[in-house]
């Protein structure tokens, strides 16, 4: 009987040890499946970003605006779009494409991305597999680069922020998985410079029969 | 066998327990290895990413207005990026001006296979070559063989693009079909990395990702239409 016993104990000592380790191994596994996530949400977000500041900074400050305006670039925020009209106003039922904003032409200018929710997006993997996150943003004016406050009016500087989820990592799904946030700031020279290298509004461009400037010889010999 | 055969009990008993210990201890073992094996593997990803992006920022350095400074990336029948060069300028030791050349090449590094997928692994070899400037600004005669090696990444990458993209996300292109560089806003890097050990049963870790998109403009101030 006691060997019985003794017996039974061991087995019970030695379930709970299994069990710990499985564990163990499960936080190890979801951890690492995390880090992976993570490490390419990051990327994701980083990218995205970039392509969000690639648009005009307002919708006055588009090309095509800029066209219409016989080519007057706007030189006062006073023009720029009230934080009321940010966002389904004007960027059109497509909505916004975050990796190739050339799919979304209507969402073409960054206040255009504001209040905008989940919108799913594939990062490609090797092998044609595809890792799929959802992406929201959401866009307010500052009073300066630093600042995370809104602005009481209009500014030259509009604070975006991108949050990034994944269906792959659990308990993100309202906050997301992460935040990345940057201030990008009016800058007529890159107004100027994206109507006249735009190629329907541009100087050169099919909505127009002025000739562009020209560009001089680069690269490994020049 | 008579001692066995006694204590049956117990021998079943300690069959089990060690049984059991020695399947937690190589789960242990396993969990140990993948996660020294995928801190290894991040770090190098994250490192190979740092340095991709300072040969991206750095591209173009002491060029002048509307000067391209780099070229059209080669690819291979998988879509990934087997050459590009890019260049910058600086001067030598004795003030004199010197253009830097670099380019990236992607070479096989065999494959690797976990569980049900093989992958084709790559290394991207990365050389320079350092050459006088003349005059009139071109470039002294060079060949082949004075590229140098200057650094190489892990093995293990699973794919890896260059992408020359515009402010809408595209690649523009010129009447010809080629890459119009002058029209290039943004260089995007895409890169794959699977561990480098394959453990048995099988890997957590698949593959790490990894992108950048850096503007490479504006490189001409003013706009076109004010300079010549």
């Amino acid at each position: 009987m006691p060997q019985t016993l003794l017996a039974l104990l061991a087995l019970t000592l030695a379930s709970f040890l299994a069990l710990n380790q499985q564990r163990l191994t499960l936080r190890s596994q979801t951890n690492m499946v995390t880090d992976e996530v993570e490490l390419a949400a990051a990327a994701l977000a980083s990218e995205a970003l970039e392509f969000v500041g690639a648009r005009a900074y307002d919708e006055l400050t588009t090309p095509r605006a800029i066209y219409e305006a016989d080519g007057a670039v706007p030189a006062s925020p006073s023009a720029f779009s009230e934080t009321a009209d940010f966002g389904a106003v004007d960027r059109g039922d497509a909505g916004c494409d975050y990796l190739a904003p050339a799919l979304t032409p209507a969402c073409d200018d960054i206040d255009d991305v504001a209040a905008l929710g989940w919108t799913p997006v594939e990062v490609d993997l090797a092998h044609g597999r595809a890792l799929a996150f959802e992406i929201r943003t959401d866009v307010y004016y500052v009073d300066d680069t630093e600042s995370m406050t809104a602005a009481s009016g209009k500014t030259i500087h509009k604070r975006v922020v991108l949050d990034v989820r994944s269906d792959h990592v659990v308990g993100d799904e309202a906050e997301g998985l992460l935040r990345m946030t940057r201030v990008f700031s009016y800058d007529p020279v890159k107004a100027d410079m994206d109507y006249e290298n735009d190629p329907t509004y541009g100087p050169g461009g099919t909505a127009t029969s002025e000739e562009t400037g020209t560009t001089t010889e680069g690269g490994p010999d020049a | 066998m008579q001692l066995l055969l006694d204590n049956l009990t117990a021998t079943i008993v300690a069959g089990i327990l060690i049984l059991g210990l020695q399947t937690t201890q190589i789960r242990s073992q396993h969990a140990s290895i993948e996660q020294v094996a995928s801190h290894s593997v991040k770090a190098k990803t994250l490192v190979f990413g740092k340095w991709v992006e300072r040969d991206i920022l750095d591209l173009g350095a002491n060029f002048g207005s509307n000067l391209y400074r780099f070229g059209e990336p080669s690819l291979d029948a998988q879509g990934n990026t087997q050459g590009w060069a890019f260049y910058s300028n600086a001067t030598d030791g004795d003030g004199d001006p010197i253009r830097i050349m670099k380019r990236y090449r992607l070479e096989s590094a065999g494959t690797k296979t976990f569980r049900d997928t093989t992958f084709q692994v790559y290394r991207l070899d990365r050389d320079s070559l350092v050459v006088d400037l003349n005059e009139d600004g071109t470039t002294a005669p060079y060949s082949e063989s004075d590229w140098v090696p200057a650094g190489q990444s892990l093995s293990t990458l699973s794919f890896f693009q260059i992408d020359l993209l515009d402010r809408v996300g595209e690649t523009p292109r010129d009447a010809d079909g080629d890459v119009d560089v002058y029209k290039v806003d943004y260089v995007r890097v895409r890169f794959g990395v699977v561990p480098e050990y394959a453990l048995q049963p099988d890997n957590y870790l698949r593959e790490l990702y990894w992108a950048k998109t850096l503007k490479v403009r504006p490189y001409w101030v003013p706009p076109p239409t004010l300079s010549s």
